[in-house]
């Protein structure tokens, strides 16, 4: 059985690699053939071969890297299976952001999902966390620490929309990453009713077409100028804006940063700003949990962060065999352990 | 804002103090009843430390692995705050949970189990301040300096007064959270509507001896707008400075079933007159009207009702409105009420002033500025007010007698020039402050201040002297009411 798994998926320096449809998945180096879950940049790079991933996935790498950002790119929907080798490869949605994608691979033996970076909670811009059994779950463990358990994103929202009541004569100066994190908070802004114009910054404001094609309602947005004229102009609204994304001409902002880092304390005072919020793209640790419970795997790899903490707690607690995946890479005795 | 622990999270985050007063006046000015534990909490009246560290480990120990604490403790590096977020239980499924609904949801039990039981159904947040209060280890994240200014604040516009609240802490406060926190051997007959029994620490009617005092305050129903009166052995409603024993019925006055009445007073204590307007009727607007025909209105509508329910004044006849916060003052009225265009009582409705005994508002004319920058670029320093003088025959143009001096802190150097513009532009001698306005004084000019008190001052130029004079902000809308006069002000005082 585990000769038939590694000729599956196996972790290379690479990235992982499926032997038997000969492509990578989110490789770290330039390859021939690759599947890409999701357009983060730690995920989708630039100079492949040949790419296979979901038409907003395929449109933020260009956004990001221009049109020649691979040899050639293949769009493909969720759920469409496709032969590659003598495996099927099924894309699933994993809720992590537009576009994002856990990665089925079905062969002669034990299945396999790479989840890629994911989610369990609300995100009205993406379809939501697709749980599909499997004998083998590759997860992300970003926030494996148990200290992470997330408050509802209507909970966070709720905190801004008093802020915004509360001090409304102030700009809400909100640093989010460009790319998913920002459209989310817009949208449940505008699940919570909010319908004035946001200002966004023009990295923001770049990846909104890909939004509107996907069939994501942001309201209306306003780029925000490099310059200001005024600064009471931005008074009571809300800008959302990258890291350092030149905004300090705004006149006494209520700052806010939305990840889910700002749980803890510590972290908030030093990056947080007046309102930090609790606002993750990544699972939070009931949910990596109850997800590995949920798709009733064997097996678990683990990578991406705390891998040794979700691990020592998934298998006293739930009996699933977890390897933390750069051991697995790294550790030949470990390797022929796990075979 | 949803709870306490809401509130401390945004004190915690806010790094200016004016913005915590901002948030501690939204927070407060909701249900004060409802938030007594929360001032007793954000003062610092804490019962002393009850549940030690390892108790409370042993606990959490029972419920998750204890490799879970050992390797999540360096991440967040704050004990309590580990605790509380690895306490499991309340996650995702439970709203925020206040000390109301604490105390109204949790049987008496033993200290610790009391403690265990109120983390299991907290979420992360409340789990965190309920280990900080228990262990000892909470610090109030604002100074006692902010508190008052956001109680100076309310002052102006409700019953609360912060000084009393905190003289009425020992008594008041403390039974409650040694209730919360107290060993099971102690008085545990003390149930959750002992908490509410406890007479309330704000809304205390300062003219009244401590006997007789009386409160009027919103219940935590009083989000629908009711007040609730109570105190002494028997009510006297009064409404428009006529007492009645019946209960008026205010929900007929105004078609709505939503709200009661308003004040109260035990029966041997002096009656403060509240004066009713109507500001709308069937969707018309009145406020246009004069208040002689605003009166004729609520004739009207109160003769439809039974007799004896409620009876108006036939001395308080005031025609405008100026006239009438004469004959307010001169009544020791506490407020205005109105009713609003949605056929509600609510209180200091806009273009009307609420008169308190307290805290008082005025607007005077920016005479002169001074400070200079911070390091945060900001501006800090005095300002230098003046009241209108009896106008001279010969001049065109008010003269302005300083009153007194307002600190303003965090303005913004934009603000700074504006203000230094003005004082250039209207200053008609060469150096030295404002003494006399070259044209008719506009808003932007102007500078609303909440003061204390209006004392006596014969030495003074402008014979009286401004007590704690705060400065609200500089006004940049049309003025609502009149620049104060110095002779108003004088009367002010003398009375």
């Amino acid at each position: 059985m585990t000769q038939t798994l590694f000729n599956l998926l196996r972790p290379t320096k690479a990235g992982l690699y499926c032997p038997e449809g000969d492509f990578y998945i989110d490789p770290s180096r330039q390859v021939p053939r690759a599947i890409i879950t999701h357009g983060h940049s730690d995920h989708a790079r630039k100079g492949h071969k040949s790419v296979l991933a979901t038409r907003p996935t395929l449109d933020f790498m260009a956004m990001r890297y221009g049109p020649n950002f691979a040899g050639s790119s293949q769009a493909i929907e969720e759920g469409e299976i496709l032969k590659m080798g003598s495996v099927e490869v099924t894309l699933l949605p994993a809720g992590h952001m537009l576009g994002s994608v856990q990665v089925l691979v079905e062969g002669s033996g034990p299945s396999i999902i790479v989840s890629g970076d994911f989610k369990r909670s609300a995100d009205p811009t993406c379809p939501p966390f697709d749980v599909h059994r499997c004998k083998i779950f590759v997860t992300e463990a970003t926030f494996a620490l148990p200290l992470y358990n997330f408050p509802s994103p209507s909970e966070e929202m709720d905190r801004l929309k008093t802020s915004l009541e509360i001090f409304s004569d102030r700009p809400h100066l909100i640093c989010a990453y460009s790319i998913g994190k920002a459209q989310r908070v817009i949208a449940l802004l505008r699940e919570e009713g909010f319908n004035d114009p946001i200002y966004v910054h023009k990295a923001i404001a770049n990846a909104t077409p890909i939004y509107k094609a996907a069939g994501c309602n942001l309201g209306s947005l306003k780029i925000l100028p490099d310059e200001f004229s005024d600064v009471h102009e931005f008074s009571g609204k809300v800008i959302l804006s990258p890291p350092g994304g030149g905004t300090q001409a705004l006149k006494a902002p209520i700052t806010s940063f939305a990840s889910g880092w700002m749980r803890i304390k510590s972290a908030a005072r030093s990056r947080g700003g007046d309102l930090p919020l609790i606002l993750s793209d990544h699972a939070d640790w009931g949910e990596l949990v109850g997800t590995i419970k949920d798709v009733g795997c064997e097996t678990v790899w683990i990578t991406h962060g705390r891998e040794d903490v979700l691990a020592g707690h998934i298998e006293e607690t739930l009996g699933v065999q977890a390897l933390a995946l750069k051991d697995l890479n790294q550790d030949k005795d470990l390797l022929e352990k796990a075979q | 804002m949803k709870d306490l622990t809401d509130l401390l999270g945004h004190l915690v985050a806010s790094r200016s103090p004016e913005d915590q007063v901002r948030l501690l006046v939204h927070f407060f000015q909701g249900s004060p009843i409802r938030q007594r534990p929360a001032l007793a909490i954000l003062l610092g009246k804490l019962p002393p430390n009850r549940v030690s560290v390892p108790v409370l480990k042993r606990a959490l120990f029972s419920r998750i692995r204890e490799e879970l604490f050992d390797v999540s403790k360096p991440e967040a590096t704050d004990l309590s705050e580990t605790l509380a977020l690895l306490w499991p239980g309340g996650h995702k499924t439970f709203e925020g949970v206040s000390l109301e609904t604490i105390l109204r949801t949790t049987p008496k039990m033993k200290r610790e189990e009391h403690l265990f039981a109120l983390l299991d159904i907290s979420n992360a947040a409340t789990r965190d301040l309920i280990i900080r209060i228990s262990t000892g280890r909470f610090r109030p994240p604002i100074s006692l300096n902010t508190l008052k200014n956001a109680f100076h604040l309310l002052c102006g516009h409700s019953h609360w007064d912060l000084d009393e609240a905190i003289a009425s802490s020992e008594t008041n406060i403390e039974p409650l959270t040694q209730w919360l926190f107290e060993d099971g051997d102690k008085p545990q007959s003390k149930t959750a509507s002992h908490f509410f029994s406890i007479p309330p620490i704000i809304g205390i009617e300062k003219e009244t001896s401590a006997n007789e005092r009386c409160e009027a305050m919103p219940l935590p129903a009083g989000d629908i707008g009711e007040w609730v009166i109570s105190g002494g052995s028997s009510f006297w409603y009064t409404l428009d400075g006529e007492a009645t024993k019946d209960v008026p019925s205010f929900p007929a006055l105004r078609g709505s079933p939503e709200a009661t009445l308003l004040a109260l007073k035990p029966s041997n204590a002096a009656i403060p007159p509240v004066l009713i307007d109507v500001i709308a009727q069937n969707g018309e607007d009145l406020r246009g009207h004069s208040w002689a025909q605003r009166r004729d209105r609520l004739d009207g509508l109160v003769e439809d009702l039974a007799p004896g329910t409620f009876s108006l004044s036939d001395r308080l006849k005031p025609q405008t409105l100026a006239e009438c916060e004469v004959l307010l003052r001169q009544n020791h009225c506490r407020q205005i009420l109105s009713i609003n265009k949605k056929g509600r009582l609510q209180q200091g409705a806009r273009g009307y002033k609420v008169l308190k005994p307290g805290p008082q508002s005025f607007q005077f004319v920016v005479l002169y500025v001074e400070g200079s920058l911070s390091r945060q670029g900001t501006f800090d320093g005095l300002v230098t007010l003046g009241s209108i003088s009896p106008s001279n025959p010969q001049s065109n143009f008010p003269d302005l007698v300083p009153v007194g001096q307002a600190a303003i802190t965090h303005l913004d150097p934009g603000g700074h020039k504006r203000l230094e513009a003005f004082i250039a532009d209207h200053t008609l001698e060469r150096f030295g402050p404002v003494r006399k306005l070259s044209t008719a004084p506009e808003a932007r000019l102007c500078a609303l201040v909440q003061v204390r008190d209006i004392k006596t001052a014969p030495r003074r130029k402008a014979g009286l002297v401004l007590v704690n004079p705060k400065l609200i902000k500089f006004l940049d809308e049309p003025l609502d009411d009149p620049l104060s006069a110095l002779p108003e002000l004088n009367a002010f005082a003398a009375h």
